[in-house]
């Protein structure tokens, strides 16, 4: 037998009890008498060490035992077990295999799942959604960062026609419009938005020598069109923060906007050898060849490496693992085995 | 002074004799002294402020200048008063430890994530049971009867006004308007619901709690309060604030016994007024800040960052702290009283202590970091009752869905009791 409080449910007066297991059915004994009910008709919550364990009737009298490791004792000799979560919140290995199980999942969301899903949905979104997101995200710019471009009109028109004529020999390109800016903040460089806007800067035409270079940076931004990474990134980066936000928001907004960033570079790396891959199969479709395309990464890294040094360098060095297009290196051996 | 009266402070009615005012004193020091070397130390606050009440009650002149100075008068029934002076306290103590909850939230969560989050109705549920089991007062603990099925019905609901109002949002300001407006008169009920949920399945010697706010309560508590304290720029907050946690309180019965809040309005601005002035201090510090310096350009964003961290850090805490410690001392039930004892520094330390190894452990020392609030939070509250806690009698029981809980949780709104 085992101490117990009886309480009937109807009062909160305590009431001493002795507890018992007999054939299968639970019996109370105390001053107020006795009772007995079989083991299936009352609710068992079992409790650990430190927290009692009760025993709720089907009137909602309910008994509560202390000593939980002794119920629990008596409870399996009749082989009533306390369930697998439970006895997995006991067992401190089974916690860490947990704690290593939640870990995996939300890597293997990360690396694998979110991009899979963003991969199948965004080609799903609407032009009319797209662009205007693109629109808005252009008017910002030109409020902030963006200034009339200063290059001819028939140049700008040059170049139009020379990437247009990268669709002639191979497949048909992603619908896409050329846009001219000049922004000294942003310096040399090219983007592609996601409603099908590629944005080339002043800047990019002065550090280009020859026309094909611009569009070998062209042909880059068109490969960003067509695997549609503008809304891969936007689904991405939205689920990112979101987590991100839950799980650091209450700490500092500054340390949530730090790890997204950090977490959403693995994936624009991603996206620029995939929009490189994509240029390289394009320009290798035309008399054209990836050394235009090669040489302006090369460039670009040194321009925009010049720059941050002028800026001091960044956060400590965490400036490259931070910047959308690290690791030049990389990108350009892959371009070098695809020429060969 | 300010919040709490000299009498409360030494645990005796208004009309107390000087002797038992004495003895009131000497024995409240005892029990200083006796809990000087247990877990939780009292603060040398407790020790000052048991000083001055015993110095302001023991000479007749200030004694009664301190009455003129409290009115409406203190706030205990006739009944109480009576028989208070032999009111026995009952301690709340919380049992738990954090590497048991440790074990419980990283199962809970490894099995919400491995089901698509499904499971995380059964693991608010284990949650609960473990917070409700381990709170124990004379010999008893709480418990929780929440059924998961419930919880994930609501959670789905939960779900759908989310994405709803995100879609609202994108799709332009006038759709959010929209949607705010409707939901506005929908968010009392949802409170509600919320509300009685949690106390029906909430027990305690085999009697439920059980909360019997209406709507309409709600709607001027919530709704009418908060649009008042919002056109008044916040004049009215306190108020506001009185409103929510008197509107819990003064609905929540423990089987048929009622809970009765007494704590009045002035009571709220003496808590509120210092931390709205030093937050006035600081909005004209960077004010001047920002008139003063055109130099300033990162100075400013700076001085923003620190008051908001400072709000979060200090002010929200000292407030909570202030707050339940007002409430709670002004709570009845029946012929019973509660005591709440929080420190204010004692607090701040514990949540400074809290975050730092939060930062430390990237967020796995959360449970521990729980545990540590709830233990503090049980050990500064007891039950004042002349009576053995036997008296109760079952009300009513009515059925509460869940839906409410799981909304107002998604949706931030805090509702601790």
């Amino acid at each position: 037998m085992i101490a117990a409080d009886y309480f009937d449910g109807r009062s909160s007066r305590r009431h001493p009890a002795n507890l018992g297991l007999r054939d299968g059915a639970v019996v109370v004994e105390g001053e107020f008498g006795r009772r007995s009910a079989a083991l299936d008709a009352v609710e068992i919550c079992t409790g650990t060490d430190r927290t009692p364990s009760t025993i709720r009737f089907a009137d909602g009298a309910i008994c509560e035992i202390r000593d939980s490791a002794a119920w629990a004792a008596e409870l399996a000799g009749a082989g009533f077990g306390v369930g697998a979560v439970a006895s997995a919140e006991r067992h401190w290995h089974w916690a860490l295999a947990a704690l290593a199980g939640a870990v995996l999942i939300v890597a293997a969301i990360y690396a694998y799942a979110l991009p899979w899903i963003a991969g199948l949905l965004a080609p799903a979104i609407p032009q009319a959604v797209t662009q205007s997101i693109s629109d808005a995200v252009l008017k910002g710019l030109d409020a902030r960062l963006l200034a009339p471009s200063k290059t001819s009109p028939q140049r700008q028109q040059e170049i139009a026609a020379r990437v247009a004529a990268l669709g002639g020999a191979g497949d048909s390109l992603p619908p896409h419009r050329l846009l001219f800016r000049a922004s000294p903040t942003l310096g040399a460089n090219a983007f592609a938005l996601p409603g099908g806007d590629v944005v080339v800067l002043d800047e990019l035409l002065a550090l280009a020598r020859r026309d094909e270079d611009v569009v070998a940076v062209v042909a880059h931004e068109l490969g960003h069109l067509r695997h549609h990474h503008g809304m891969r990134q936007l689904l991405q980066s939205a689920v990112v923060s979101f987590v991100v936000g839950v799980y650091l928001g209450d700490i500092s907004t500054v340390v949530a906007g730090l790890t997204t960033l950090l977490l959403e570079s693995r994936y624009s790396r991603e996206f620029e050898l995939e929009a490189d891959a994509y240029a390289g199969r394009l320009l290798l479709s035309t008399p054209a060849s990836l050394d235009p395309l090669i040489d302006m990464l090369l460039r670009l890294d040194a321009a925009h490496a010049k720059s941050r040094a002028a800026d001091r360098g960044g956060l400590f060095g965490v400036g490259d693992l931070l910047s959308s297009h690290p690791d030049t290196a990389g990108r350009v051996s892959a371009l070098r085995a695809m020429k060969r | 002074m300010n919040a709490t009266s000299c009498y409360e402070t030494l645990g005796v009615v208004r009309d107390a004799t000087p002797e038992a005012i004495a003895a009131a004193y000497q024995r409240c020091l005892s029990e200083l002294r006796a809990s000087l070397n247990g877990p939780n130390p009292p603060s040398p606050e407790r020790l000052d402020a048991l000083r001055a009440a015993y110095q302001t009650l023991g000479n007749p002149a200030s004694r009664q200048a301190h009455d003129a100075a409290l009115s409406p008068p203190t706030p205990l029934s006739p009944a109480v008063a009576a028989d208070a002076g032999e009111r026995k306290s009952h301690p709340f103590a919380f049992t738990g430890s954090g590497g048991e909850y440790f074990r419980i939230w990283i199962v809970n969560l490894f099995l919400s994530l491995i089901t698509l989050g499904i499971y995380s109705a059964w693991a608010k549920v284990r949650r609960e049971i473990f917070f409700h089991r381990n709170l124990v007062l004379d010999n008893s603990a709480f418990s929780y009867h929440g059924n998961p099925i419930a919880i994930l019905k609501g959670r789905a609901i939960a779900v759908l006004l989310l994405i709803a109002l995100t879609a609202a949002q994108n799709a332009g300001p006038l759709a959010y308007g929209l949607a705010v407006l409707v939901l506005l008169p929908v968010a009392p009920w949802l409170i509600v619901r919320a509300f009685r949920f949690r106390a029906h399945n909430t027990s305690y010697r085999g009697l439920r709690f059980s909360f019997h706010g209406s709507y309409r309560q709600a709607l001027t508590a919530f709704v009418g309060y908060g649009l008042l304290a919002a056109i008044s720029f916040g004049l009215l907050f306190p108020l506001f604030y009185r409103q929510q946690r008197t509107f819990v309180l003064n609905n929540l019965r423990y089987g048929s016994a009622q809970f009765h809040c007494t704590a009045s309005g002035r009571q709220f601005y003496g808590i509120f007024l210092k931390p709205l002035g030093l937050a006035l201090i600081g909005m004209f510090a960077i004010g001047f800040l920002a008139a003063a310096g055109g130099a300033s350009q990162l100075l400013l964003p700076l001085a923003f960052g620190v008051g908001t961290m400072a709000l979060m850090l200090f002010l929200l805490p000292y407030i909570r702290v202030r707050t339940t410690n007002l409430v709670w001392n002004h709570v009845t039930l029946e012929r019973m009283g509660f005591s709440s004892t929080l420190a204010v520094l004692a607090y701040f330390g514990l949540l400074a202590g809290n975050l730092v190894l939060l930062l430390l452990t990237l967020g796995l020392y959360w449970p521990w970091a729980q545990v540590r609030l709830a233990r503090y939070r049980a050990s500064c509250m007891s039950l004042l009752s002349a009576e053995p806690l036997d008296s109760f009698v079952a009300g009513e029981s009515a059925n509460a869905a869940a839906i409410g809980d799981e909304v107002s949780e998604l949706m931030d709104i805090d509702i601790a009791l």
